[in-house]
């Protein structure tokens, strides 16, 4: 989070001949992050690229406005560059006199954030974009090589449209700042790389429109890579009808389902009579249902399957705890609970795929709100051990019976509980997901006072 | 006098060969030049004092830079040519007809440049007609004591600028130091070619000299960039006592620098939708941003020039999220609606759907 407002002093930054950003005041530097940039790598902010670009080219200094955002603000700038900089001939100087910001999208932090997360717990790609299209973040799953490319680039530079998706034209479409739903692109001149485009535009506080916001998903290329994707995602029974087929079949219908229901609920198309709307409630919550099965059973064959792995990331359980109490806010607030988590200056450095840890916490958090009484408290606390490290997740709901407590990590396991919209699976799976990352996940509950699960895993030296 | 006319005649004779010769390679252009006249292709109307300017306002450009190249290559660099000696203390323009010529003027951006400058002329002609000089010069002084350091700091700048390129009366002075970085670096090398060309020699020099100015030069000093840090600042403070943009408050290029910025256009976006048939986009400008009837109706009657009137009924018809679409498009990369143009896809509000 950058500081608000105008900064007195000016923000300034050297770039070497080879536009690597060799040292730049802290502001700049959290900018290029979000954009996109690391430390050290090229310039990430497009609007500070393209003035860099030109005076290189012109052979000139150049004083212009500039305004760039990240996902929490718009950052309007006096930039002024100088070649040569400090670092001999080629290289460039940049000067911001004002760095003023303000709040920008309407659409607020909380609820980009929320939406990337989900969008990676559920192993979509994403990007975001500027008004003008360009390329500001970017997040395409197993491709970091290639996004980290595009930022700065034209959307259209990047993607090209297919035929398919919705009706009116995707260019027509954005002229309109109409939402984009399930358009197919293809990475340009990659053909075998196809993604489906939904996006909502982003309006700021203003009014004026700040960009899009888009979540993509991979479409298989060819009928052999849709059965090899299945495989992958299904390997428990590897050939079986499930694994192969059905997964792939049923997501694509239940997204349409719950995307028009939640239209109609929403009354985006027009008013309706309230028990009409609720009616489309049911439908999106059914269908979600439907979804999240199709989701724990393809999640069931692939930690089933002999050669399943999960990436070692470097991730921060705090960070992680917060990110699941934003996915799970709205759940929460319906049942007036409140979702207790450390302070984000507390640090847990652990070993773990990013993706199947917060999968993991969505579980244990979703369980404890949906058996917990209303107006109750959940809480999750961070315990440092010495090589692990470990999330504990506390409800004060019925609890557990101690005969009760191993059978709850078996498969379709409800312990007689039915149409509370689980499953079964979760915990299953939640166990099976943390022994993969060498961690384990394990309960205590006394009927009556309570439930805590502890997540553990392995430590991470900072 | 038979002897005279003999001695005349084969000079005579040259240049009539030389003018043939000429005129068989410009009348190529003739159609293309009527079709300019009988259909043009944008909104814009060129009155014939716009024309005058801008040709003016050309040559006084070329003169400033190839000036300066011939003073920066004597001064710093030893060129010893008498042209360029005689061009260094000349108040005439020499390379601007070479360089017609041979087309080097036939650059867009440049002629884009020239054609804001003579819209900010015009239009800084019609507010002089509802204001007195005086008044608007008073009011240009009112943020120089503003409580907000950077602000005032700005206006003092903007404020010497303007000085400098006489923008406050109703003309704008050609200065080398007014030019932004493109428009100079387009110049500076076709002049520096046609200043050799002219003078037989001092080629090396004449480049060292444009390479020096242009590494020296700071377009942020000129009168427009100083109006666009000062309209960002006014537009990003949060003290109740800047009134919304207004060209009898701020003068025409403050006003546009503040209008630009508020809807994320450029200025020259904003000039040239005041050129336009009953100012349509600047009108609808004014209605996305919410700008109130009222003062929407005086900035349509302090820039207008044809008499027309914008009435508050007809503001008030205007759809504002209509207004917001159309405004969003006009933000979008210039390449990008140059190609949906191009490509004849319908805009957003200018079709029957």
């Amino acid at each position: 989070m950058t500081a608000k407002g105008n900064l007195a002093e000016p923000v300034r930054a050297e770039l070497g001949a080879d536009g690597r950003l060799l040292s730049a005041d802290a502001p700049l530097i959290r900018l290029n992050r979000q954009c996109g940039g690391i430390d050290g790598g090229q310039l990430a902010i497009p609007q500070l690229a393209d003035l860099v670009r030109l005076s290189k080219r012109l052979g000139m200094n150049l004083s212009r406005s500039a305004v760039a955002a990240n996902e929490e603000s718009t950052i309007e700038m006096w930039v002024k560059t100088r070649i040569p900089g400090m670092n001999g001939p080629g290289s460039v100087g940049i000067e911001i006199t004002e760095w003023q910001e303000s709040e920008a999208p309407a659409e607020d932090s909380f609820s980009l954030q929320r939406q990337r997360d989900l969008d990676r717990l559920n192993g979509r790609g994403s990007v975001r974009t500027d008004a003008s299209l360009r390329i500001m973040s970017i997040f395409l799953p197993g491709r970091p090589e290639i996004a980290a490319g595009m930022v700065g680039q034209m959307l259209w530079e990047c993607f090209e449209t297919l035929p398919g998706g919705q009706g009116t034209g995707v260019a027509d479409a954005i002229e309109e700042r109409q939402p984009i739903r399930n358009q197919l692109m293809q990475r340009t001149g990659q053909a075998s790389e196809k993604y489906a485009f939904s996006g909502q535009p982003l309006i700021d506080g203003g009014g004026i429109f700040s960009g899009y916001q888009f979540s993509l998903e991979r479409e298989a290329a060819t009928e052999a890579e849709a059965a090899d994707g299945a495989k992958d995602r299904a390997g428990l029974i590897g050939d079986s009808l499930f694994g192969q087929q059905l997964a792939p079949a049923l997501r694509q219908p239940l997204d349409k389902i719950i995307a028009n229901a939640e239209t109609i609920s929403n009354q985006l198309v027009g008013p309706l009579r309230g028990n009409y709307s609720d009616y489309a409630n049911d439908i999106a919550a059914a269908g979600r249902h439907l979804l999240s099965l199709v989701d724990d059973l393809s999640d069931l064959e692939a930690i089933e399957k002999a050669n399943f792995t999960v990436a070692a990331d470097d991730i921060d359980l705090v960070d992680l705890a917060h990110r699941t109490a934003g996915l799970l806010a709205v759940k929460s607030a319906d049942h007036q609970i409140r979702i207790d988590v450390p302070p984000e200056e507390r640090e847990a450095p652990a070993k773990g795929e990013f993706r199947r840890v917060l999968q993991i916490l969505v579980n244990l958090v979703g369980n404890a709100i949906r058996y917990s009484p209303d107006g109750s408290v959940i809480k999750m606390q961070v315990r440092q051990d010495a090589d692990t490290i470990s999330l504990l997740v506390t409800d004060q709901g019925d609890g557990i019976a101690p005969e009760d407590q191993a059978k709850i990590f078996e498969k379709f396991e409800r312990l007689g509980r039915s149409g509370d919209g689980g499953s079964g699976l979760g915990l299953f799976i939640s166990r099976r997901l943390a022994e993969a990352m060498d961690g384990s996940l394990t309960v205590e509950s006394q009927v009556g006072k309570g439930t805590t699960f502890t997540l553990t895993l392995p430590a991470r030296q900072k | 006098m038979a002897d005279r006319d003999s001695q005349n005649r084969p000079q005579y004779g040259r240049e009539l060969l030389q003018r043939a010769a000429n005129a068989a390679r410009s009348s190529v252009s003739v159609a293309d030049d009527l079709s300019a006249a009988l259909s043009p292709r944008s909104d814009v109307r060129f009155s014939d004092r716009m024309l005058s300017f801008s040709r003016q306002f050309l040559q006084s450009v070329v003169s400033h830079v190839e000036k300066e190249v011939c003073k920066t290559a004597i001064e710093h660099f030893e060129a010893a040519d008498e042209t360029l000696a005689a061009i260094a203390g000349s108040d005439r323009v020499h390379s601007y007809q070479l360089l017609e010529q041979a087309g080097a003027l036939e650059n867009r951006q440049l002629l884009k440049y020239v054609f804001i400058q003579a819209q900010k002329v015009e239009l800084s002609s019609r507010l002089v007609q509802k204001i007195s000089r005086s008044e608007l010069e008073s009011i240009l002084t009112r943020y120089l004591d503003h409580d907000n350091k950077p602000i005032a700091e700005a206006a003092m700048q903007f404020l010497v600028a303007q000085g400098r390129e006489g923008t406050t009366s109703d003309t704008v002075l050609a200065t080398r130091e007014s030019l932004p970085a493109e428009i100079l670096h387009g110049l500076i090398w076709p002049i520096s070619a046609a200043l050799a060309k002219l003078s037989g020699s001092g080629e090396s020099q004449l480049i060292a000299a444009s390479r020096k100015i242009l590494a020296e030069h700071d377009e942020g000093q000129s009168a427009a960039r100083c109006a666009e840090r000062l309209a960002q600042l006014l537009n990003a403070s949060d003290d109740p006592a800047i009134q919304s943009p207004h060209p009898l408050l701020d003068g025409v290029e403050l006003f546009v620098a503040r209008l630009a910025s508020m809807a994320r256009l450029n200025a020259g976006q904003v000039y040239t939708f005041t050129a336009e048939e009953r100012m349509a986009r600047l009108i609808v400008t004014l209605k996305a941003l919410g700008i109130e009837p009222q003062s929407a109706l005086s900035i349509h009657a302090s820039l207008d020039g044809n008499g027309e009137s914008l009435t508050a009924a007809s503001y008030q018809e205007i759809d504002a999220q209509d207004a917001r679409h159309l405004l969003q498009s006009w933000t979008l990369d210039p390449a990008y609606q140059a190609a949906k143009h191009a490509l004849d896809i319908p805009i957003s509000g200018q079709t029957d759907r």
